[in-house]
Formats: C-alpha cells, sequence, structure tokens
C-alpha cells in the first residue's frame, strides 16, 4: 500500500474519487449495489449531472484542485441509450480534449474514467469503481493537491 | 375456422393469426422425419392454417423522421419509447406520440390500442389547456452571450435560436429539457443550466472533499502548495 507523509507521520492513502453520475442510468445503477447489498469500495462521492454531455471540464479541475485524487464519469451506453438523445456522444467526443487538458495541467489520466453504466448494471459499477480505487492507490495522492486553503486564496 | 378466400384479417379468424403461438417444432408429435433424397429440414406437420410472416422492418425513411422530430431510435431502426411501461407510447419529447409499428412490430390489435393510447394522450395534452414544462432548463445571459452560435448545432431539441438582431442566442423555455450541452459548450459562460449551476456542482465538490479533509487537517507547517494550475 502506498503511504504518504505528512509532517512526517505515515498514513496510509485512501483515494478520494469524485463521481458524476448521469441522472437516468448510472445514477440508478449506483442505488442498485446497495440494494443487492453488493459490496464496493467506498471512496467514491457521488455528483448527479443530468446528462454526461453537462459535464465541464472545469468540474474535474475544480475536484482535482479541491483534493480528489481520480473522477469517474458515467453515463449511458452510446449510441442510442441516451435519455437526451446523443448527450453520450458529445461527451464520448469530449473527453479525448479533456484529457489532453488535464495531461496539460500534469494530472496523471489514469485517474480520470469515462465509464457507461445503464440503470440495471450495478454489478458494472461496483466493479468500475473497485478497479478505480486500485488503480489510484497505486498511483497514490495527486502531487498538486494545494488544498482548500491555496484555493481559497488563489 | 378461417376460410380461403377471406380478406384477412377477418372478426372470426383474428384469434387464430393475430394470437400467435409459439409452437416447440421438436416436441410436436406430427411432424414426420424428411424423406431421403429431401431437404434435411423439410417436414410434414398437419396444421388448420399456415400463415406467412416475414420480418417486419422500419420504413426506408424512418431514420429522416427521426432526425426532423428528434425521436430516438433503438438498433433496428424502430422508435424508442419514453419508458417501456409507464410511457409506452410517447417520446422524450412531450409533443410527439408514437402510434403501431413505427415504435416495433406489432400485430393489428396491439396497433390500435397504442394508437388510441397516444390519441388519448395528445388530447389530455390539448384538454388541459397548458403544459407543465420542465424546471430543468437552461438560461442564457443576453448580457454575457457573445453570439459565437456554437451551442446551436448541439441542441437536441431545437430550442436556442439566434437573435440577429441583438447577437445573442436565446433559449425557449418550453422546448427545453435541461441535458445542460449548451452550458457545457459555452465558452463565454452566460449559460446556467437550472438547478445543476456550476455553483451548485462546485459547493458540491467542495462540500463532498472537505467533508473527507476533516480529519485529516493535521497542523501543516508552511509547506510550499504546489499547484501548477491554479488559474482555472
Amino acid at each position: 500500500m502506498v503511504k504518504h507523509k505528512v509532517r512526517g507521520i505515515r498514513i496510509a492513502f485512501e483515494p478520494r474519487i469524485i463521481g458524476f453520475l448521469r441522472n437516468w442510468c448510472a445514477y440508478s445503477a449506483a442505488d442498485l449495489p446497495g440494494a443487492k447489498r453488493m459490496h464496493h469500495a467506498p471512496n467514491v462521492d457521488i455528483i448527479r449531472v443530468m446528462c454526461s454531455c453537462r459535464i465541464d471540464p472545469t468540474f474535474l479541475l475544480k475536484a482535482f484542485r479541491d483534493g480528489a485524487d481520480g473522477v469517474l464519469i458515467a453515463g449511458c451506453h452510446p449510441p442510442t441509450d441516451c435519455h437526451y438523445q446523443n448527450g453520450n456522444i458529445k461527451a464520448m467526443r469530449r473527453y479525448p480534449l479533456l484529457l489532453r487538458t488535464l495531461e496539460q495541467f500534469g494530472i496523471e489520466t489514469e485517474g480520470v474514467r469515462l465509464e457507461w453504466i445503464s440503470a440495471s448494471e450495478s454489478g458494472k459499477f461496483a466493479q468500475v469503481i473497485k478497479e478505480m480505487t486500485e488503480t489510484i492507490r497505486q498511483l497514490g495522492p495527486l502531487s498538486w493537491n494545494g488544498g482548500r486553503e491555496g484555493a481559497s486564496n488563489a | 375456422m378461417a376460410q380461403l378466400g377471406m380478406t384477412f384479417p377477418t372478426l372470426e379468424c383474428s384469434p387464430c393469426i393475430l394470437r400467435l403461438k409459439m409452437v416447440a417444432v421438436e416436441q410436436e408429435s406430427n411432424i414426420d422425419s424428411a424423406p431421403p433424397g429431401t431437404h434435411p429440414k423439410s417436414s410434414n406437420l398437419a396444421v388448420d392454417m399456415v400463415v406467412l410472416v416475414t420480418g417486419l422492418v422500419p420504413r426506408s425513411d424512418a431514420s429522416q423522421v427521426a432526425q426532423t422530430f428528434h425521436v430516438t431510435h433503438d438498433k433496428d431502426g424502430f422508435f424508442l419509447e419514453a419508458h417501456p411501461k409507464l410511457r409506452p407510447f410517447s417520446i422524450n419529447t412531450e409533443d410527439i406520440f408514437l402510434a403501431g409499428t413505427c415504435h416495433g412490430p406489432k400485430d393489428i390489435p396491439d396497433s390500435i390500442a397504442h394508437a388510441n393510447a397516444a390519441a388519448a394522450e395528445a388530447l389530455a395534452l390539448l384538454g388541459r389547456g397548458r403544459v407543465t414544462i420542465e424546471p430543468i432548463v437552461a438560461e442564457i445571459s443576453p448580457c454575457l452571450c457573445t453570439g459565437c452560435k456554437i451551442c446551436l448545432g448541439l441542441c437536441p431539441y431545437s430550442t436556442l435560436t439566434f437573435d440577429a438582431e441583438k447577437d445573442v442566442v436565446e433559449v425557449n423555455s418550453a422546448l427545453g429539457r435541461g441535458c445542460g450541452t449548451c452550458v457545457a459548450t459555452c465558452p463565454s459562460d452566460p449559460g446556467t443550466a437550472s438547478h445543476f449551476t456550476e455553483q451548485q456542482i462546485f459547493a458540491q465538490i467542495e462540500a463532498l472533499l472537505v467533508q473527507q479533509e476533516q480529519p485529516l487537517r493535521l497542523p501543516l507547517p508552511a509547506v510550499v502548495s504546489i499547484r501548477r494550475g491554479v488559474a482555472l
């Protein structure tokens, strides 16, 4: 397990992941593991958006600046599942640009994932969270984690 | 039973031709094994009537109609309903209804029932005299809009119109559905998606991360924070 030092004290690193889940599919999928009593990593915090195409690059940059170690974007399966016709395709097209922007900011793109999870795929949701947590645990905490104090002074 | 020479469908025969029953052929005792020299799959089956049904495909211009009216369609090209059980006759756009085989293969009674439901729903909408719209729609501040028109082509519901006189894009909130694609696209941020504004989502991110940060907040020495990308 990767450990990092805070003032000389080695503490175990638990990744913090922000999940932007689309209201109509992935958000319901996130509900299901609880109902089915499946276990998944507790490291993800969920923010509901109406569609994966609503996700602005600034949301991710804000999350990383405030101390998130990873971000999950989950929408419904392309090409036809979208509640808003083709929002998932727009999200899919924006994603490579987003990754490039993050690279320019010095953020490892392994910490970001775009996944297609329909409302019934609770197992897939749990699996994705588990994989992401493991990946980010290996990567370690984000090096430019300035914390909120720095953000408010900026 | 149905007689040959009648025009189908008839009321007499509708139960037998329209309520098809799948027969498990392997277990049918009436099937004789194929005589030698004939096609291996040929067989003799004692039945009252044979109805040949070809696979139903959507009309050739279905995708064009779907594009015009902004209807989603499945991988076979049939239009998709808003909800398979609760709203099988309406699509996500409130004012367009589906009836019959444009929605998928159906027999005649099902098509009629489907059309009746769609007509009833349309009448209910007319009878009410007013339409309740979703509270979640995008708004565009005319002061901040630069009139770049990037959002125009992206809206799946043709909600946005460009006002050439004022040089700004305007939102028809009766058509908007609140997906927020225009807001995420806008380079100058005059758009806000009601109830999912940038400030609200930022506040959620802050709240989630600060809450978890509390127990870890040790008295840090004057650490120079390495923030390479502050200017967001």
